[in-house]
């Protein structure tokens, strides 16, 4: 998962790694003119997203004044970028520096063991990145890497660079990183430096030994909907159209994505993917709840898919959570087109079809599209 | 076989479902305070104590995720030449730190998250792939993606195909086999004709299987099935247990380089069923 750059920051200042000065903020600050000092700035108000993906320069304000702050992040707040909601922004000093680069350190599931990359400024091309992979699971093997890859950067970058790697190597392993990068790493003219963005990837299977990591998540689950989704439902959940009008609800992460896939194909507008595990949703019934009311406030849904493909695990449990689930979230209006397939797949539907909840039961994918194009064809009104 | 770490009445039923496939489980590793004997099944303390008195080549682990790391090494330190994992969600970091030495033991790690591997004209499965998804057969089933590999299965046997061999490599980002590794024993593999890929939204496995083919010289036809081509990039980079790849992981570039390294690349299941039929 994605640490915000807010809370990378946090922790690796803490480890004592240097980065700029900065606060978050959930809302936006009330502006007092009597506050202002215009000397105070800039700032760079940065938006907090789930995203692996860089955030485009254009989403990044610089703000001279407090003032400016205030309308940057009342721009920012509530907005989606990259399909996640801005719950958030960070409001760091501007640091101007000529000198850059980037350092690295990844996961690399081939050799495997970590890759180091290194290149002499933020926006090098990729003949400019100097990579290697180091195979022992070792801080101080990674640190020699970057201190060998390093001898052909400019010498004014060979200190500090040397510098962070002897502090982010040991965070790496520390924190069970998949990824830490800091792009731009910022060389001051004394010749030290500070994390300027920081890119952090922890591995969510490695929390249970990280309480540190925990207790932040718990802090701040506000900014992190799909971590805690996935942490206390087990549910992956993402809008894929605002203006589809099927919802889905599937078990098993390969046939949810590939049952997306086939709709698209047929001319169907899925609204969204949502997957949980079958023994998950029976063991926690709170998952499903939470998944129809997912569903439930989905505005424009015409029709719900439920698709349900599993080998061990005895459907009639499953389907009891979810005549339980339906009963407890009356927002759930939609007709239901549900393919069931595993052990006890009869009784399971005819369990369903006992406790009320109005679903249309189809044997194949194909026959519950055709379902489907049907309630959601011409003229359907959504529910 | 051994069946190391048997703890959950779930893995104690499947392990009879892996007897009553035709599978000759020898032992039962169990460090816990358990009988001597389970449903006839001789019990041991240890993976050495038990490949020493069977002289078994082949474990399935049951391990919990935080000890399934330490549970391969001990099983390939013992002498075990095959061993799946079952469990999900392995720490990456634990992967790391043990798989260069299992390599270096020769021990070959099916896993972890795998739902195993099996060879229905032997009735030999090590791991929870559903009976009802096997048959003796000329197609090779690799995946990263156990649930619709088991889809595929089910319908390939309805349409009265089967398989040579069933590899599921799991879907942890960081695994003791990857798919590619797999493409020198299935261009050598007799009894295997053609080889249908089972890939993944996340990761990149099949990208490489994708160089594979072309620089192993896989000659036998490959049909693949990767979902997740509407979902977007950073949906599959962040959810799927990617790495640190983002974008280039895209089920879209897997599919074009599958198909440019000459594999057919379908839709849906049925139409790969489809036609898997049309040439048998």
């Amino acid at each position: 998962m994605i640490v915000l750059e807010h809370d990378a920051k946090e922790l690796l200042a803490i480890q004592g790694v240097p980065v700029p000065g900065g606060i978050q903020l959930t809302q936006v600050p009330k502006y007092d003119p009597e506050q202002e000092n215009e000397r105070a700035g800039p700032w760079l108000v940065k938006p907090q997203v789930e995203s692996l993906d860089r955030l485009p320069i254009a989403d990044i304000a610089v703000a001279a004044t407090r003032k400016e702050v205030a309308e940057a992040s009342a721009a920012l707040l509530g907005t989606e970028i990259n399909g996640h909601r801005v719950n958030s922004v960070r409001v760091e000093r501007q640091i101007l520096a000529d000198t850059t680069c980037v350092l690295s350190f990844s996961c690399d599931p081939i050799v495997p063991g970590v890759r180091v990359a290194l290149a002499a400024s933020d926006d090098a091309t990729l003949p400019d990145i100097r990579q290697e992979d180091v195979a022992a699971p070792d801080p101080s093997a990674v640190v020699a890497c970057v201190n060998r890859l390093s001898a052909t950067l400019p010498e004014n970058l060979r200190d500090p660079v040397a510098a962070a790697a002897a502090q982010l190597a040991p965070l790496y392993f520390g924190y069970e990183a998949l990824q830490i990068e800091i792009n731009p790493l910022v060389v001051l003219p004394d010749r030290s430096w500070l994390a300027g963005d920081v890119k952090m990837i922890i591995d969510e299977c490695a929390l249970f030994r990280h309480p540190e990591l925990i207790s932040m998540l718990e802090r701040r689950d506000f900014a992190y909907d799909a971590v805690r989704r996935k942490r206390t439902f087990g549910i992956d959940y993402l809008v894929l159209d605002a203006a589809g009008d099927i919802g889905t609800f599937t078990t098993g992460q390969g046939l949810g994505a590939l049952l997306i896939d086939e709709m698209r194909q047929r001319g169907l507008k899925p609204y969204n993917f949502l997957e949980a595990d079958a023994a998950a949703l029976i063991d926690t019934p709170a998952s499903t709840v939470e998944a129809f009311h997912l569903l439930g406030a989905a505005k424009g849904l015409k029709a719900i898919l439920v698709t349900v493909f599993e080998d061990s695990t005895d459907l009639t449990e499953l389907a009891a959570v979810l005549a339980q689930s339906l009963a407890q979230t009356p927002d759930v209006t939609c007709p239901i087109v549900m393919r069931m397939t595993g052990p006890h797949a009869d009784p399971a539907a005819a369990l369903l079809r006992d406790a009320g909840p109005k679903i249309e039961f189809e044997a194949t994918t194909d026959s519950a599209f055709a379902r489907l194009a049907g309630i959601t064809g011409v003229g359907a009104e959504p529910c | 076989m051994l069946v190391q770490s048997l703890s959950q009445h779930h893995s104690r039923h499947q392990v009879e479902t892996i007897r009553a496939y035709g599978t000759n489980v020898v032992g039962i590793v169990s460090t816990e305070d358990a009988p001597d004997r389970e449903n006839g099944i001789p019990v041991f303390r240890s993976c050495t104590e038990a490949v020493s008195a069977t002289h078994a080549a082949a474990c399935v682990t049951a391990a919990p995720p935080e000890s399934t790391a330490d549970a391969v090494l001990e099983a390939a330190e013992a002498g075990i030449r095959v061993v799946v994992s079952l469990a999900r969600n392995v720490p990456v970091h634990d992967t790391v730190r043990v798989l260069r030495r299992i390599r270096e033991l020769g021990t070959t790690w099916i896993g972890s998250a795998s739902s195993g591997l099996a060879i229905p004209s032997e009735r030999l499965k090590l791991g929870w792939i559903p009976d009802y998804c096997l048959r003796p057969g000329n197609v090779a089933l690799v995946s990263t993606n156990n649930a619709l590999a088991e889809d595929v299965g089910h319908r390939m046997i309805a349409a009265g195909l089967g398989q040579s061999i069933w590899i599921d490599v799991g879907n942890a980002p960081v695994k003791g086999t990857r798919l590619p590794d797999l493409v020198p024993f299935l261009q050598r593999d007799n009894a295997t004709a053609r080889v249908v890929l089972i890939g993944s939204a996340g990761g990149s496995d099949e990208l490489e299987f994708a160089e594979a083919i072309k620089s192993e010289g896989l000659t036998k036809p490959v049909a693949a099935l990767v979902p997740g081509v509407s979902l977007p990039d950073t949906y599959t980079a962040t959810h799927v247990e990617s790495l640190a790849g983002g974008t280039a992981m895209s089920a879209s570039r897997k599919r074009a380089a599958l198909e440019a390294a000459g594999a057919s690349v379908y839709n849906s299941v049925g139409d790969l069923v489809i036609a898997l039929q049309a040439t048998p």
